[in-house]
């Protein structure tokens, strides 16, 4: 290789890391408006859908057990309201998980068992977790041990005032109900309201709110769940919001 | 601005292909297999929504100490027995005891430890 093709070549890998180095800074810069926003959600949401549907194809296990045929009536049958709601949630012996042979399938509870009583969703487990600890359909313990404090919390953060999203309402008192403080104090969250620099990038790839939503609590295809203040509405909903912490855009 | 669009695309892509994990599991469905099945036992499988109906997070996730990382916890059964992690409950008083190892040990053979049912973070299951 002589010199010249040397010099070339590292120009190449010069651009390559120049790139890669602008893309990530000014991506969610490009991405603040809506068009983009809107293709881009719905690019996620199609891919979403077609992967879990491919997945289904590949990854479900041929159940050689007698559940087989229940299975499939309860699929062809969606007439009856009953058999359309345990379509939210699959049995365990179609879950991928469970291993139908296991002497344990028929004494652990079905989710569709446990899940359909509760106020319904339409993300995740299909469940709206605080519709049903606030009407009181469930009353999950908080604590094992005697002594443990509980805390809770009723405080709204206002956050992301300048973005082309709705504004960011974090509500303290839906994350107590269910989280101590120390889960996400001061570890993933200065308590400092505004001190922690949080990015959609961020939150995709697992970190702060990312932590939980995407994985355990409603996913990140819900964007308007946080994003839940239109900017024409902000004025009512800070009158509405008893303790408030609005974090201005430096 | 267009080329970044299409990183951005391209990078959504990605996340997409790689995030969305067992498609039937229920949403938040966690395997363990990192003892089990070189200890000749099925892997467990977690459901967090079965324990959330009976106990908040901040049960396992502050009082026990649960990292929120699939595979980050040491749990080992001898941890358990003497009433660490899961045997805080899993003890007969609570909820089952430790003799009833098909209860929890009820996964297919293969499992790779992490969080399942559609989770599109690295989140919890990044390990």
């Amino acid at each position: 290789m002589d010199s010249r093709q040397r010099e070339a070549g590292k120009m190449t890998r010069f651009r390559r890391r120049r790139t890669a180095a602008s893309f990530s800074s000014d991506t969610w810069t490009v991405a603040r408006s809506w068009p983009v926003v809107c293709a881009l959600s719905t690019l996620f949401a199609l891919l979403v859908a077609c992967n879990t549907e491919t997945l289904k194809s590949i990854s479900t296990p041929s159940p050689p057990s007698a559940s087989a045929p229940t299975e499939n009536a309860a699929v062809a049958a969606p007439s009856s309201p009953a058999a359309s709601r345990s379509e939210k949630w699959k049995s365990l012996t179609a879950d991928g998980l469970h291993d139908p042979r296991s002497p344990a399938i028929k004494l652990l509870q079905q989710p569709a068992e446990a899940l359909a009583p509760l106020p319904s969703d339409e993300a995740g487990n299909k469940v709206d977790w605080i519709a049903a600890l606030d009407q009181g359909l469930i009353n999950p313990r908080t604590n094992i041990r005697p002594d443990t404090h509980i805390n809770v919390l009723d405080l709204d953060i206002f956050l992301s005032l300048n973005g082309a999203l709705p504004i960011v309402k974090f509500p303290h008192r839906q994350h107590t109900m269910w989280l101590d403080c120390e889960n996400c104090h001061e570890q993933i969250f200065k308590k400092k309201a505004g001190a922690t620099p949080i990015t959609m990038t961020d939150i995709l790839e697992g970190k702060y709110c990312g932590q939980c939503h995407g994985a355990v609590a409603f996913p990140l295809t819900e964007c308007n769940r946080c994003h839940s203040v239109l900017h024409r509405d902000f004025k009512k909903a800070l009158a509405e919001s008893k303790n408030k912490v609005v974090v201005r855009p430096k | 601005m267009k080329p970044s669009i299409i990183y951005a695309a391209v990078i959504v892509l990605i996340a997409g292909i790689f995030h969305t994990g067992s498609g039937n599991a229920e949403y938040a469905d966690v395997v363990l297999n990192k003892r089990a099945e070189k200890q000749g036992m099925r892997p467990v499988i977690y459901p967090h929504w079965f324990h959330r109906i009976r106990f908040r997070c901040k049960v396992c996730h502050h009082e026990l100490g649960f990292k929120m990382r699939a595979g980050a916890n040491d749990i080992s059964m001898s941890a358990i027995i003497d009433g660490k992690y899961c045997g805080i409950c899993h003890n007969n008083d609570v909820a089952w005891g430790v003799e009833n190892c098909d209860l929890c040990h009820s996964g297919l053979p293969g499992l790779k430890t992490g969080i399942k049912g559609g989770a599109q973070t690295g989140g919890p299951g990044r390990w």
